[in-house]
């Protein structure tokens, strides 16, 4: 090879290693998917049925009163999701922007 | 072609390698010009001076992509600071999501008991006029059904 071709190769060469430093620099940490609370993961209760040998009214007294508690206990486990999703999208958005 | 591999190495090995590289490159380069006009080792000169080239090309790269390095390793670092905290945060929300619902589930139950036993406690009163019949049952009932 000829002094031209040498410096042929070398301007090459220096064209590669150049090219090699343009390669992707995104940070490789991510955040791990949240765990949710134990509690809000749990099966919903059903509601009991006025059982149909009821006679009186207070049998439909006492399975409402036990029915609005289920409700009752849903709603709040309910709003208790929506806070757990709003702060934890809140701390994804901080943490990523 | 990636440099991952180049995470691995300490940044003090780092400088010292890319330092390392430019100067001997530079000694090499120059050392093939002196040896042209030297007797015995003029044969070498040329491979030197390529040689000398390549590292000083290689080592001028080097110390230029260390900057970038730097800058990617620390944030990387404050990319990782940055999700334990939210890991730590997050946890925290649990903790605290987890206590009132424990909290709350207690008055809802206890506020059922005492409703369940004031009905208890007017039981006669509250029977006194009324009676269900089974179509009053199944009307009730419907309310709860699920429709699939």
């Amino acid at each position: 090879m000829n002094k031209e071709e040498w410096g042929i190769v070398l301007v090459i060469l220096a064209v590669v290693l150049v090219l090699t430093g343009c390669a992707s620099t995104t940070v490789p940490v991510t955040m791990n998917f949240p765990q949710a609370p134990e509690p809000i993961l749990m099966e919903p209760e059903k509601l009991e049925p006025l059982p149909e040998d009821a006679k009186e009214m207070s049998d439909l007294l006492e399975n409402s009163t036990v029915n609005y508690g289920k409700h009752r206990e849903l709603q709040m486990k309910y709003l208790q999701w929506q806070r757990w999703y709003e702060t934890n999208r809140r701390l994804h958005k901080e943490t990523t922007e | 072609m990636s440099l991952w591999f180049i995470q691995l190495i300490p940044t003090s090995w780092l400088e010292f390698a890319a330092f390392m590289i430019l100067i001997v490159g530079a000694v090499m380069f120059f050392a093939g010009h002196i040896f042209k006009y030297t007797p015995f080792v003029k044969q070498y000169n040329f491979p030197l001076r390529v040689i000398g080239f390549i590292l000083l090309l290689a080592g001028a790269y080097f110390n230029g992509g260390l900057g970038v390095e730097m800058e990617y390793r620390a944030r990387i670092e404050e990319m990782q600071k940055r999700v334990e905290l939210a890991e730590q945060k997050s946890l925290e929300a649990n903790r605290q999501i987890e206590k009132v619902i424990e909290q709350q589930t207690v008055v809802i139950q206890q506020d059922t008991e005492e409703t369940l036993a004031e009905i208890e406690r007017l039981k006669s009163e509250i029977n006194a006029n009324c009676e269900l019949t089974p179509e009053m049952i199944i009307l009730y009932n419907r309310g709860m059904e699920v429709t699939e």
